[in-house]
């Protein structure tokens, strides 16, 4: 039976926020807000079971029952959560700067180093390889060859020189800027076929859940929902007819 | 002004979205239920994925961080019970985890379903021994180098609440250094690029991807520079790599929709650039 209400609510919720493409309508908007509403619950009772019971919770209460297991250390856990929360209130909203400044300076230096040893050290590594041109073939397609890894060296200067200041863009700084703007389109244009192919498939995932709660086991949930939408949009768009009309 | 809008490629230029969506949805129906076999070619990218889960040995263990959502379901989860399924079949032992709340469902639906395929078919999976969900944790990158000093403070307990020093797999894993391989499934952040920057070079940990086809063009540099060895680039990564193991599934079933989405959308754009070159002698006109 849940199965069934489960593929009834998964329908209509798909139709629901498909019927915004038609336009904005009072179904799209309750689908909106359930969303937002469950996301929000769900989130919530994610956050306790998995985080503040496990890592607070669990470690701190054995130290006032007396139990083994407990740990002091996690009540500065406890401390900056509610210093935190201080946030909310106008007078005390300062205490949050304390907790907030050790978050961002503790994110910074990690992303700090590792982003200079993945993106800064590995890439510039990975471009320094493309010049070991022992062993490879002159061309072949999609493969490291000579000339695929001319293309990536010629690519990484030119979208450089593209985007130094420095020097005002004349002879040769203006032919491998130029050349670099001719980079970056071909990466957007990539990015944008694999962005419709993240798009359609999606579309294939809903398409493949109708499809599935489209029989008798699910009494026909799609064909019903489809009719009541439709009919739904039908009717306001007449009554919001006959309203401007008066 | 009335005039203008009478003209064919005016019209074309100011075409409704409502009409474009229309087609999209009516293209995705259509070969939903015509299947036309399409040729798939498998990548470098791919062929580097498969036989890097290859070269893995029996007993050795691989670290799965399922770090997407439902709304990628249909891109990530055809990949994610694929590898699942090869790994299992090589006698792979699996600890997976996420930074993503929704993820824990996901791992459990891909384990359920591949583990009842493999019942079928005589072999058992046991959880514990053979697979274990660690389940969510917050804290993105500082999950990610803690786990480099000790999968078990980190995760203190699996996605059931089961202490993992009572779970039998996860005393055979301190750290990385008993990992063989690690294989992301990637929507966002956090994800691939957060761990690359914090365990694969630091840790020197091997490590796969399989992402979102938005992600994936930035992911092709890490490959190239050896810092990923394969990537499974969203739905078409995914059938390539069913295609390898000769067992064409979710994936691939999606592929006629995908060329003729498209096949749609190239004409569209090939229609209305002629439609705005044809205009343009026109409005330059006035």
């Amino acid at each position: 039976m849940a199965g069934i209400i489960g593929g009834w609510l998964s329908v209509f919720f798909t139709l629901a926020i498909m019927s915004f493409l038609y336009k904005d309508n009072p179904i799209y908007k309750l689908a909106e807000h359930v969303y937002v509403g469950v996301a929000a619950g769900y989130l919530f009772v994610l956050a306790v079971v998995h985080t503040i019971k496990p890592n607070f919770w669990d470690c701190v209460a054995p130290l006032f029952t007396a139990a083994p297991g407990g740990q002091w250390v996690r009540l500065g856990a406890g401390i900056f959560g509610i210093m935190f929360l201080l946030r909310l209130h106008k007078k005390t909203s300062w205490v949050s700067s304390f907790p907030l400044a050790v978050m961002v300076g503790t994110f910074a230096a990690l992303r700090m180093t590792g982003l200079a040893n993945s993106d800064l050290v590995g890439q510039l590594h990975g471009t320094i390889d493309c010049l070991n041109y022992k062993g490879i073939s002159l061309f072949e397609w999609g493969k490291p060859s000579l000339i695929n890894n001319l293309l990536i060296i010629g690519g990484v200067i030119s979208v450089l020189s593209y985007f130094f200041f420095s020097l005002e863009h004349r002879g040769v700084l203006k032919f491998t800027g130029k050349t670099g703007i001719y980079f970056l389109m071909i990466t957007f244009g990539s990015s944008y076929g694999y962005t419709v192919m993240a798009r359609v498939s999606v579309l294939i995932g809903r398409i493949n859940d109708i499809n599935t709660y489209n029989t008798s086991h699910y009494f026909y949930a799609t064909i019903f929902c489809a009719i009541f939408i439709i009919a739904f949009l039908f009717i306001s768009n007449v009554i919001q007819k006959k309203a401007k009309k008066t | 002004m009335g005039l203008a809008y009478t003209n064919f490629y005016q019209k074309i230029l100011t075409l409704d979205r409502r009409w474009i969506f229309l087609m999209v949805l009516i293209i995705a129906v259509v070969f939903y239920k015509i299947t036309i076999p399409m040729p798939i070619k498998v990548t470098l990218q791919t062929q580097s994925f498969y036989d890097t889960i290859e070269q893995l040995k029996t007993g050795e263990i691989v670290h799965i961080t399922a770090d997407y959502t439902v709304s990628v379901v249909p891109e990530l989860y055809p990949m994610h019970k694929a590898v699942v399924r090869r790994l299992f079949e090589k006698d792979v032992k699996i600890i997976v985890s996420t930074l993503w709340t929704e993820g824990v469902p996901l791992i459990d639906r891909a384990f359920d379903e591949v583990c009842a395929e493999l019942q079928r078919e005589g072999k058992i999976k046991t959880y514990g021994v053979d697979y274990i969900n660690l389940g969510y944790k917050s804290g993105s990158d500082v999950v990610m180098t803690r786990l480099g000093t000790s999968f078990a403070e980190t995760f203190p307990a699996d996605a059931k609440g089961t202490p993992v020093t009572q779970i039998p797999l996860m005393q055979q894993v301190k750290n990385f250094d008993n990992i063989a391989l690690m294989i992301n499934f990637s929507v966002g952040h956090p994800g691939i690029r957060e761990w690359l920057q914090q365990v694969q070079r630091r840790y020197n940990v091997k490590m796969l991807c399989g992402a979102t086809g938005i992600m994936s063009p930035d992911l092709y540099a890490f490959y190239q520079s050896g810092q990923l060895k394969g990537v499974l680039a969203g739905l078409v990564g995914a059938a390539e790599y069913e295609i390898l193991l000769n067992r064409p599934g979710l994936a691939n079933a999606g592929m006629t929709v995908q060329s003729f989405e498209h096949l749609g959308i190239i004409l569209l754009i090939i229609v209305s650039n002629i439609a705005y070159f044809l205009q343009k002698p026109k409005r330059s006109k006035r």
